[in-house]
């Protein structure tokens, strides 16, 4: 019995050691990770791949403008089968929701910010490498990109007398998810998403491959284009310089076989950076049609006529395809625009000639081979006219229209009323109405208590 | 160690010399009726055996070695015989039939006697397993099972023990095979293999599974060797023929005639201009639409159309459907049992194969499946045991019975021909119009039509599984008190899914087609010509160890205690990854290149993609680590306390969880009133109290406690890995906690005529997951973040009756199972301002405070506008016809709850009789107290996405119809608001309630061991039939409320016989 008893004391000792080697090594074994796929980002490839994430950073810029702007309109049939959000925005309703977009847009504020995070977490010899720039400029570009798009859309149209006062959009700048969410004035907005491209610019190399990457010149070219919205056009001019200086180069649309479904390709030579809209509309962007006083105005020698567009053959013409190369619109930057910016803001200053010099050299590649005749004006406010006509006509289905009809809406001479017609109802948006600023989510409003919008 | 043998061999030798005998001899009597017994086997531990004569006397000389003797007859128990025992002259075997046998429950830690259990056991023994047919083991315990409700409305068969306790995760009970988590597909598991299931439903039963044991534990119990037992060979076969299905049962149809006089008013509508008008994509339209275009342009007169239409109108595709797609399914299953065992060593080793033709042509099965277990006891004291089981199934899903136009459209029209009057298969419209894809590619693109009927040669779709468990099992025990136990088990899961669409199946053609380039008369082929194969594997492997201690002993006469403790440790590691190659050929494996990165223009003016991919890498790891321990107390028969504990911890859950002493542990009393002095019910030999409360938990795997970043592989566009943000860090997500308290009470009149048990259990689950709204300007993807919050409260009673009565050779056994269970939301705050979202079928959970989880919502019903036929609803109160706003009230005052869809009430009688050797056994299952949802007509998606129901002949067509029916009248264009609020109205739910003569089961024991059967020991024939029918329900429209989503299992029937050697 005593010889028992001992074994039972042995084997006691036996288990409890197995328990403890059990438990010793407890915590190492449940910190291994669930899945593999999971990571808690800490390397600058960690940081390129967030900024690498095509999907968000360039694949879901809101549709919000063209789906309100007056290039296109919907046969009744797309119209109907529509969600009833994408109405809204189609008639300009007054309590039309917005809310995915902010999602969207948040979402590369907050890749980005995890981006910057990462850089700065290197040693030091890493975080000033050529690479580590290059990732911080991608990162700063798109986090500026998301800003832009949230400014245009959720904050009313910059004036520079009022926007020291007026609330902007939540300016989010690390990934710490604690402090609760709140609106900064419209100035501090758009100073912020002039910093980050300005620090981008100064980060980014002159050549980034791929093309779904910024280089120098894309930050440039979106400073010019936040600088025109702003109506600083003096520095969009000058921005617009810089870009072109380090490209110029123009697509000569006689070279496109016109024959094919999409006669664009993705990485044309004039795209600086390649990004799209997230469609969600009347099933496909082709069912858009064309605006018949705007699809009239196109030359007959003008090949924009049938690359941009295509008949439906019942009597209405609709959206063909761009420069993303499918019929899904391109939301990038690309050298066409830049040379349209310099030109207004040399119109703007008084300068005619250079700005018709840069009208010309764009659209001489826009028209048949032999056809194009330069363009003559009397003075630099009729070159403007000229301009702004030729922007909306080159630009289509690129999402500008929608926030060039807000900065021009504040001058008397270029105001627009816009008027529609759907299921035998007329809708009208008047110049500087409030609908042309959207609501922010009403889960934003409700969960951090920020001021919402006026519509 | 030396000691040790040396202790071990003195004790051998001295038990050696105590059964220094030279024979053993006596009578063998009925224990009963003290009759004389013949026809015993009498077997010593060498094999030696005898048989008794007539008058029950044997004499068997024995060797030195042999220490136990074996007497065994059929239809007694055995008995085991050793020691002081042999010397014995007279032996008394006491009949099955009649004995109250002492049932044991396995909890998968320990074999417990239910007599002395505190908590909630149902155990379901071998004759009740094997009572059913079938493959799966589960489906063998609806109907028999105390507190366990089967759902099969939403397609798929869930589990639910007593109830809910979660309301986000799945509500399926943890599966224990033997001693651990199975993290097979249960499918893998082979009913012959398995000896007994128990079901741990209370907290005393189950918390002992902590963490995951939320939804109830099942507990499956291989076959065991057993020693000392002649070797015993068994065969048995089993062939199940189930009816075809029937399609002319099926709800989503529309009659020839009425579906192209619709079409016909829809053409006239232009509903189908846009499609005819689209010269893109060329979009699917119907037979009946093409020939009606056809008519409008002038190439056909109004006579050739008319003509074409009505030989159209003659076809039913049902009858196809019935001729080719659906056959009568046959299973057959058979297994092969070789077991023995001597007094120091058993084995088993059992064979089965099962394979299959499913209802669907094209799609059938097959599983070997191999099981051995041996135990050893090499020296005394120490039993080795060691285990293996490997499944290999495959099956092949080549077979559709949803044959869809694409493009949306999801049923084929009614009219459609699978195969031509010759059994010729016929091609249907396919993703792109016929006459478009008559001419495309002027002859240079493959065949581009789609004929369904030879799509099943043209695939291989199969799945193959192996699923190998081994285990090794050491207990030592070193006194009679004393025991210890190491175990381990190593499982490995694997499943490879294969696709190969050969060059001809319309899957590849279609695709090469798409991305095909003409210029001219030459072909580009971006993706090349040829078959496509598609892999896919996931595979789990899984690690269990744990070390345990057991104590069991007594003090003085009246006291008894036994108790055990331990660690396990657990880790399952799932790995997956899949890809695809093009242009494959399976005879030569030869393949072809593409490029995945560039976006292609695809044929004509479909626009442009890149080349699909499946590439796909997946890598899951869970790891559990846990401590546990259980103690009982009884007190001379009368009383028994226990107690459990245990701790959790895993790499899945918040540090915070992880770091907190914060047990799952449970109490139970019981009290066995019959065995008090005071106690004087002759009529009631056997009365039990017993009372339980404690804790379990529920995890998620989907959920982390950590802020991280998820990889991606790369976009086509810029073919970049890239990653993106999650979620924020969640540090304090911690597991969902049950407390159930049960209340049992257990009684047997005199000879167990009268048995039974009832039990009230509550049960409140707390920390039960939920999402809460997150400010989407932090960032992450998903409105939402999981967290800890809402709680929930379910309560019933399982109630079971057993009637056992004899008379000669009759015996008439019945079991009554009644259960009852309700459970009510007791908080909940993510509730939707939009109630509207509340309407609906009920069969997933929509949480709101204060209501039943599966609450039946549906809008208040206003009847038809006698003038237009439209529905009518309420808004505040007044009669309207505003859909938008009729489904998006703010308030549930337009709502009206109508209890549940699941039966608070069920239950099943169960009524065997035996005479001599024949048996014949039925059972009968209700449900009641419950609601369900009908299918509805919608226009919305009858016009475009063909989705019928039959319901369209009733609908409302003229003034007076309103009286007669509550189908809306068809209206264009339609309102998808107002079919919706049409469907989840009042006017679409139905009463649940019904009886259904479940199943029926003729079985006849041969008389063996003499004439031509005197090879057997024993033989037992059978047949079974199943899914009898409906006796009676409520619903006058004659829907099975247990079938929502596809059509009602058919009928089958199996025979089967086994026989022993």
């Amino acid at each position: 019995m005593k010889q028992l008893n001992s074994a039972a004391g042995k084997s006691l000792i036996m288990i409890s050691f197995l328990i403890a080697l059990i438990f010793s090594s407890c915590k190492k074994y449940l910190d291994a990770k669930t899945d593999k796929q999971l990571v808690i980002p800490a390397t600058l490839d960690d940081a390129q791949a967030l900024v690498d994430y095509y999907t968000v950073m360039n694949g879901f810029y809101p549709s919000l403008g063209i789906e309100s702007d007056d290039n296109f309109y919907l046969l009744p049939t797309y119209f109907n089968s529509m969600t009833v959000t994408r109405k809204d925005h189609h008639i300009w309703a007054q309590n039309a929701l917005a809310e995915i977009d902010w999602t969207y847009m948040y979402q590369i504020v907050l890749n980005t910010n995890i981006a910057i995070e990462t850089v700065a977490k290197q040693k030091s010899d890493e975080r000033n490498s050529v690479r580590a720039n290059n990732i911080n400029g991608q990162a700063y570009f798109f986090r500026a990109s998301a800003f832009y798009q949230l400014v245009q859309y959720y904050a009313v149209p910059y004036d520079k007398s009022t926007a020291a006062a007026t609330p902007g959009i939540p300016l989010r700048l690390t990934s710490d998810a604690t402090p609760v969410s709140t609106r900064a004035t419209l100035e501090e907005s758009w100073q912020q998403l002039l910093n980050d491209f300005k620090t981008a610019a100064n980060l980014l190399p002159v050549n980034n491959a791929p093309i779904t990457r910024p280089s120098k010149g894309t930050a440039y070219a979106a400073l010019a284009r936040a600088y025109l919205d702003m109506g600083e056009y003096a520095l969009a001019g000058k921005y617009a310089d810089s870009a072109l200086r380090i490209k110029s180069t123009l697509l000569n649309f006689n070279t496109l076989d016109g024959s094919q479904a999409n006669p664009f390709d993705r990485y044309n030579t004039e795209v600086l950076i390649s990004s799209i809209m997230q469609f969600i509309g009347p099933q496909s962007p082709t069912n858009y049609r064309v605006d018949s006083l705007l699809y009239r105005s196109y030359d007959l020698n003008d090949l924009r006529r049938s690359l941009y567009f295509k008949s439906n053959g019942v009597g209405t013409v609709g959206f063909r395809g761009g420069y993303d190369g499918t019929n899904t619109p391109f939301n990038g930057l690309a050298t066409d625009e830049v040379y349209l910016i310099r030109a207004e803001a040399s119109a703007r200053v008084g300068l005619k000639d250079s700005a018709l010099a840069d009208l010309d050299r764009l659209i001489s590649t826009r028209w048949k081979t032999g056809s194009f005749v330069p363009f003559t004006a009397a003075s630099a406010d009729e070159a403007l006219n000229i301009i702004l006509t030729e922007r909306r006509k080159e630009l289509i289905m690129r999402g500008t229209r929608w926030f060039d009809l807000r900065r021009l809406n504040k001058e008397s001479r270029f105001a627009k009323t816009l008027v529609r017609m759907q299921n035998s109802t007329t809708y009208t948006l008047s110049p500087n109405d409030n609908r042309y600023t959207f609501l922010i989510p009403a889960q934003v409003i409700a969960l951090t208590g920020m001021q919402q919008n006026t519509r | 160690m030396k000691k040790w043998s040396l202790i071990v061999i003195m004790l051998m030798l001295c038990t050696k010399g105590l059964l220094a005998q030279r024979n053993i001899n006596g009578k063998v009597f009925d224990g009963q009726t003290k009759m004389p017994l013949g026809s015993v086997t009498v077997r010593v531990s060498s094999g030696k055996s005898v048989v008794t004569d007539s008058s029950g006397f044997f004499y068997l000389p024995l060797e030195q070695y042999d220490t136990t003797v074996l007497l065994s007859r059929v239809g007694y128990k055995e008995l085991l015989l050793s020691g002081q025992q042999m010397q014995s002259h007279a032996f008394f075997l006491i009949s099955n039939t009649l004995t109250i046998e002492e049932v044991t429950v396995s909890t998968g830690y320990q074999q417990l006697p239910k007599e002395r259990a505190t908590g909630s056991f149902e155990k379901i023994d071998n004759a009740l397993i094997n009572r059913s047919t079938g493959t799966n083991i589960l489906n063998r315990l609806e109907g028999v099972t105390s507190g366990l409700y089967v759902s099969k409305v939403t397609g798929s068969a869930e589990f639910f023990i007593r109830g809910l306790s979660t309301i986000q995760g799945s509500t399926a009970p943890l599966i224990i095979l033997d001693n651990f988590p199975y993290d097979g597909d249960i499918s893998s598991i082979n009913p012959n293999d398995v000896e007994s299931i128990t079901v741990l439903k209370d907290a005393a039963a189950a918390s002992i599974w902590g963490a995951s044991a939320g939804n109830g534990v099942v507990v499956i119990t291989s076959k065991k060797a057993k020693y000392l037992q002649p070797i015993k060979f068994a065969i048995s076969g089993t062939t199940i023929v189930e009816d075809k299905v029937d399609i002319f049962k099926d709800k989503g149809f529309i009659s020839a005639p009425e579906y192209i006089s619709l079409e016909k008013f829809l053409f006239s509508k232009g509903k189908y201009d846009g499609d005819l008008s689209d010269i893109n994509t060329y979009p699917v339209v119907s037979p009946v639409v093409e020939i009606l275009a056809k008519q409008r342009v002038g190439l056909l007169t109004a006579g050739q159309a008319d003509d074409q239409i009505n030989m159209l109108s003659q076809y039913d595709v049902r009858n196809d459907y019935a001729r080719y797609v659906y056959r009568k399914a046959i299973t057959q299953q058979y297994a092969m049992q070789l077991s023995g065992g001597g007094d120091r060593i058993s084995y088993m080793l059992n064979g089965g194969w099962d394979q299959g033709l499913q209802g669907i042509r094209g799609n059938d099965f097959r599983r070997a499946t191999f099981y051995t277990a041996l135990n050893m006891k090499p020296v005394r004291g120490l039993e080795i045991s060691m285990m293996v089981n490997y499944t290999d199934s495959k099956n092949s899903n080549n077979g559709t019975a949803s044959i869809s136009p694409g493009a949306g459209k999801v049923k084929l029209y009614p009219y459609a021909r699978l195969a031509d009057d010759n059994g010729n298969a016929l091609a249907v419209v396919k993703d792109y119009r016929m006459g478009y894809i008559d001419s495309a590619g002027s002859g240079l693109l493959k065949d581009w039509h789609y004929r369904p009927l030879e799509e099943v040669q043209r695939q291989d779709i199969t799945g193959s599984g192996q699923d190998m468990i081994a285990r090794l099992g050491l207990k030592y025990t070193f006194s009679r008190h004393w025991n210890a136990e190491l175990r381990g088990q190593y499982e490995k899961n694997s499943l490879d899914n294969r696709a190969l669409y050969d060059a001809g199946s319309y899957y590849a053609r279609n695709l090469v087609n798409r991305y095909a380039n003409i210029n001219g008369s030459t072909v580009t082929w971006n993706i090349p010509a040829g078959g496509i194969l598609d892999e896919r594997y996931s595979g789990v492997t899984a690690y269990n160890g744990r070390a345990q201690l057991n104590y069991e002993g007594t003090a003085g006469k009246h006291h008894r205690f036994n108790a055990m403790a331990g660690a396990e440790s657990r880790e399952n590691l799932l790995n997956a990854q899949a890809n695809r190659v093009y242009g494959y050929n399976d005879n030569l494996l030869t393949y072809a290149n593409v490029n995945y990165t560039t976006s292609f223009k695809l044929y004509g003016k479909l626009g442009s993609a890149t080349v699909p991919t499946q590439t796909n890498f997946a890598g899951v790891l869970n790891r559990y680590l846990s401590l546990f321990a259980n103690g009982a107390w009884s007190f001379d028969n009368r009383y028994t306390i226990s107690a459990s504990v245990r701790k959790d911890a895993s790499n899945l859950f918040g540090v915070n969880t992880n770091q907190k002493w914060n047990p799952f542990w449970s109490a139970g009393f019981s009290w066995r009133l019959s065995n008090e002095h005071f106690y004087h019910l002759k009529w009631l030999p056997l009365l039990t109290a017993r009372a339980t409360y404690g804790y379990s938990g529920n995890i998620n795997n989907g959920l982390s406690a950590l802020a991280i970043i998820a990889y991606g592989s790369a976009s086509p566009v810029n073919n970049l890995p890239f990653a993106l943000a999650t979620q924020p860090s969640n540090p304090n997500l911690k597991w969902e906690r049950t407390a159930t308290s049960n209340w049992a009470l257990d009684f047997a009149t005199v000879k167990n005529r009268i048995s039974g048990t009832a039990e009230y259990y509550l049960k409140k689950s707390s920390d039960l997951f939920m999402p809460v709204f997150i400010d989407p300007t932090i960032g992450t993807p998903g409105s939402y973040l999981t967290k800890n919050g809402a709680n929930l409260t379910t309560k019933g009673m399982d109630v079971k009756i057993n009637t056992s009565c004899s008379l000669g050779n009759c015996r008439w056994e019945s079991q009554w199972l009644f259960n009852y269970v309700t459970s009510k939301v007791t908080s909940y705050s993510f509730e939707n301002a939009n109630k509207g979202v509340y309407a609906s079928v009920g069969y997933t959970i929509t949480p709101i405070t204060g209501k039943d989880p599966y609450a039946l919502i549906s809008y208040r019903w206003g009847g038809l506008d006698p003038a237009t036929g439209d529905p009518l609803g309420y808004i505040n109160g007044q009669l309207s016809k505003n859909y938008q706003g009729l489904v998006q009230p703010a308030s549930f005052n337009d709502l009206v709850i109508k209890g549940t869809t699941r039966p608070p009430f069920f239950g099943s009688l169960r009524n065997s009789f035996y005479y001599k050797g024949f048996g014949i056994s039925a059972n009968i299952i209700a449900k009641w107290g419950y609601y369900f949802r009908r299918s509805g007509l919608q226009y919305e998606g009858l016009f475009n996405s063909w989705n019928m129901n039959d319901e369209y002949s009733q609908r409302w067509q003229k003034t007076g119809d309103e009286t007669l029916t509550n189908v809306p009248s068809l209206a264009y264009p339609s309102d998808a608001n107002r079919d919706k609020f049409y469907l989840n109205s009042e006017a679409t739910i139905e009463k649940g309630d019904h009886i259904r003569l479940q199943d029926i089961r003729f079985s006849f024991d041969l008389r063996t061991g003499r004439g031509w059967l005197r090879f057997l020991k024993d033989a037992q024939c059978f047949v079974y039939g199943n899914n009898m029918g409906i006796l009676w329900r409520a619903n006058k429209k004659g829907i099975d409320p247990d079938y929502q989503v596809g059509l009602p299992a058919p009928r089958s029937w199996s025979i089967g016989c086994k026989l022993i050697f």
